[in-house]
């Protein structure tokens, strides 16, 4: 038999991340996957650009009816791709129970909770960057004025369904039927941000009565603040048994 | 050896656990001494996997307390003495040996980092599949890198549930190896497995549980498959 | 204990009947709606009892996450399933009265649908329960949802009311004189022993199955079944 001889320590020393490395060491994990997979992004994308197509042939029609129908069709596909997104974010840490070993290191679980957050508004917002413009241009709709006031509500919107989103699709992942019952679940809960989000978005198009539309972001910065901070208070009473 | 930290003494006291509405585990009290290997046997539903998982912090008591040293199951730095090996392998598909390994790591905050996955993968002897990803792995593959996983950090508590899933003939020599250089550097291992054979001969001590309580604990002298059928009489064949 | 149960029962048969007869006889003909405004006396109370539900479910929610006891689980479980059957009250009797008052069967009225959406949550829950598996993890799963579901209603009615831009004028009118109001509370009372009495009902169903879950387990343990 031999020993186990070897020039390394046997024990190495460690100290536990703070919260911030915990953060960006998940979300590099998460990073490096995706890009190496391309799973996710691909998925949405594809699912993205399909809506952008069932939106045009569904709802395509005088100029003045495009602009109103812009809002709905961009919140509608923030929706469909960001639970899709969840989803399979999700997924992936279950697959060979990996969030498991995730949840036992020492790093502070609602750190992880927050990079994951994080990861899907970011998925979010890259298939947003692609499918708003492509609606634009399929509904004939002038958004150069209002670009960046859509941008900013289209992202808050995205943190607030992620904040939603992310922590339910965490606890889904152990009941059946699991992709069917998420977006059953989420879509019901998040019905608050997508008001908002058509209700802005109508006013910043100038499709609405109203003139300002800072109200309705104050309003879903408000539910994104709200349940983000919920979800990260709880999270350690969710993953442990 | 450097770095090896004195071991400390896992403790249970009054450990009790709801499961619906009756116990799985109940009133535990149970001594895991630094430096020794417990064999955790028992029927199917005696308790094992309630007692690892609260072991693990996974679990929650619901009555009673675990000590690990002086840190309580409920401090969160309780996490950082743990390494588990548990009945998935809980890696990452997309990502190589080398990468899950840092980034665990990563989450321990190992210092020396790269020195120490090096040393490992070739513990388990993964040294020339390193850059391949986890997903290609056989069962056995990714079972030596689970590991190397559960080793990465230089666990205090080393829990062991069925470790040897999918491993060949050299995997389970090796595997027998490794956990017993965890024990010789001061470290308490719990090993619940089905192979009574290579848990004996590791084994120092045993605990056995049944319907939630404790059956046995103490020494294992002579054969670890004896003892259990002494202990649990008609029971032990489930 | 086993003799109280079936006169509450009995009691509840009998409030209910006499709850009919405040609504229908007892109290005069609101000038305004006619007739179909008696449907009030139960649409109202249904409403509130449904929230009630949910905030029950909810409270429930968040101590099983805590506590980890499945009673409580058990509990809000029951809560959810007995709002839901007040929740289906007020979407049936709403129509109902609607289409002779507004001449339509649904408007976007905020309270309406304010209701209807909390329904679907709710009624999500109840999916996953009734479907999703009874597993300790569902049971978190559950227990998140209902959590997240209580400020959830708060943003799902300001958001509502804020899109929805003028109210239409409301349904009972500040004209109702104190027996309109006397025989709404009275309603809401009796709906209310009835509401406690299914709860109850529904709880205990739900703790006896974990009971039984839990002696199969004992008997597999001992190589029974």
């Amino acid at each position: 038999m031999s020993p186990p001889a070897s020039s390394e320590p046997a024990a190495p020393r460690t100290r536990p991340p703070g919260y911030v490395r915990t953060v960006l060491v998940v979300l590099a994990k998460d990073a490096r996957t995706e890009l190496r997979s391309k799973q996710t992004i691909a998925m949405m994308l594809l699912f993205g650009l399909v809506l952008t197509f069932v939106y045009a042939f569904g709802f395509v029609s005088d100029p003045a009816t495009n602009k109103k129908v812009m809002p709905g069709a961009m919140w509608g596909a923030l929706l469909f791709a960001g639970t899709l997104g969840v989803g399979r974010t999700f997924a992936r840490e279950a697959e060979d129970g990996a969030f498991g070993a995730l949840v036992l290191s020492p790093a502070e679980r609602s750190a992880i909770l927050l990079a994951k957050i994080a990861v899907n508004v970011a998925l979010s917002t890259l298939v947003m960057l692609v499918v708003v413009p492509l609606l634009a241009i399929m509904l004939r709709v002038d958004l150069s004025g209002c670009a960046d006031l859509i941008a900013l509500q289209l992202f808050l919107g995205a943190i607030g369904f992620a904040a939603v989103g992310t922590p339910l699709a965490v606890m889904a992942v152990s009941a059946r039927f699991a992709e069917v019952l998420l977006p059953i679940v989420v879509f019901p809960m998040v019905t608050p941000v997508l008001i908002a989000g058509v209700k802005g978005a109508s006013v910043a198009l100038g499709t609405a009565i109203e003139t300002d539309p800072w109200p309705w972001l104050q309003f879903t910065a408000a539910y994104g603040l709200v349940f983000g901070a919920g979800g990260l208070f709880l999270f350690e009473r969710m993953v442990t048994e | 050896m450097t770095g090896g930290a004195a071991g400390l003494t896992v403790r249970t006291r009054g450990l009790g656990r709801l499961y619906d509405d009756d116990y799985a585990l109940v009133a535990l009290d149970a001594t895991f001494p630094a430096g020794t290997v417990t064999a955790l046997l028992g029927p199917n539903g005696a308790g094992k996997s309630t007692l690892m998982g609260i072991l693990s912090t996974l679990m929650r008591p619901s009555e009673g307390e675990v000590r690990y040293g002086d840190v309580s199951h409920d401090d969160p730095s309780a996490r950082a003495l743990v390494g588990y090996v548990g009945h998935r392998t809980m890696l990452y598909r997309p990502l190589s040996a080398r990468e899950n390994l840092r980034f665990f790591g990563k989450l321990y905050g190992v210092l020396d980092l790269d020195a120490r996955i090096e040393h490992l993968l070739g513990e388990v002897g993964l040294a020339r599949d390193a850059d391949r990803p986890a997903g290609d792995f056989s069962r056995g593959m990714a079972q030596r890198l689970t590991i190397a996983r559960a080793l990465l950090p230089g666990p205090k508590l080393l829990l062991l549930d069925e470790p040897l899933t999918g491993l060949d003939r050299a995997g389970v020599a090796m595997a027998v190896r490794l956990f017993g250089a965890e024990r010789d550097r001061g470290a308490v291992v719990v090993m619940a497995s089905h192979d009574l054979a290579a848990t004996g001969a590791l084994a120092d001590r045993a605990l056995i549980l049944r319907r939630g309580r404790k059956a046995y604990e103490g020494p294992v002298e002579g054969d670890l498959a004896v003892l259990y059928r002494e202990t649990l009489g008609a029971e032990a064949a489930a | 204990m086993k003799a109280v149960f079936p006169i509450a029962i009995a009691l509840g048969a009998v409030a209910v009947t006499a709850a009919h007869y405040l609504a229908f006889v007892h109290v005069p003909m609101e000038s305004s709606m006619g007739a179909v405004q008696r449907i009030f006396y139960f649409h109202v109370p249904s409403a509130w009892l449904f929230y009630i539900g949910c905030l029950l479910c909810g409270g429930a929610s968040l101590g099983y996450l805590i506590n980890r006891k499945a009673r409580w689980d058990a509990f809000a479980q029951a809560a959810a399933e007995t709002g839901l059957i007040f929740g289906l009250i007020v979407v049936v009797t709403g129509p109902l009265w609607a289409r002779p008052v507004w001449g339509v069967w649904w408007n976007w009225e905020p309270r309406l649908t304010t209701m209807s959406l909390v329904l679907l949550m709710f009624g999500a829950y109840w999916v996953v329960r009734a479907f999703g598996g009874s597993g300790p993890g569902v049971r978190r799963f559950a227990a998140v949802l209902a959590v997240f579901a209580v400020p959830a209603i708060y943003f799902v009615r300001v958001a509502v009311n804020k899109w929805g831009g003028v109210h239409p004028p409301a349904g009972t009118g500040d004209r109702s004189d104190a027996i309109i109001k006397a025989t709404m509370y009275n309603c809401f009372f009796i709906l209310l022993f009835v509401f406690a009495l299914l709860l109850i009902i529904r709880y205990r169903t739900h703790r006896d199955a974990l009971t039984v879950r839990a002696i199969r387990r004992r008997l597999a343990r001992l190589g029974g079944i």
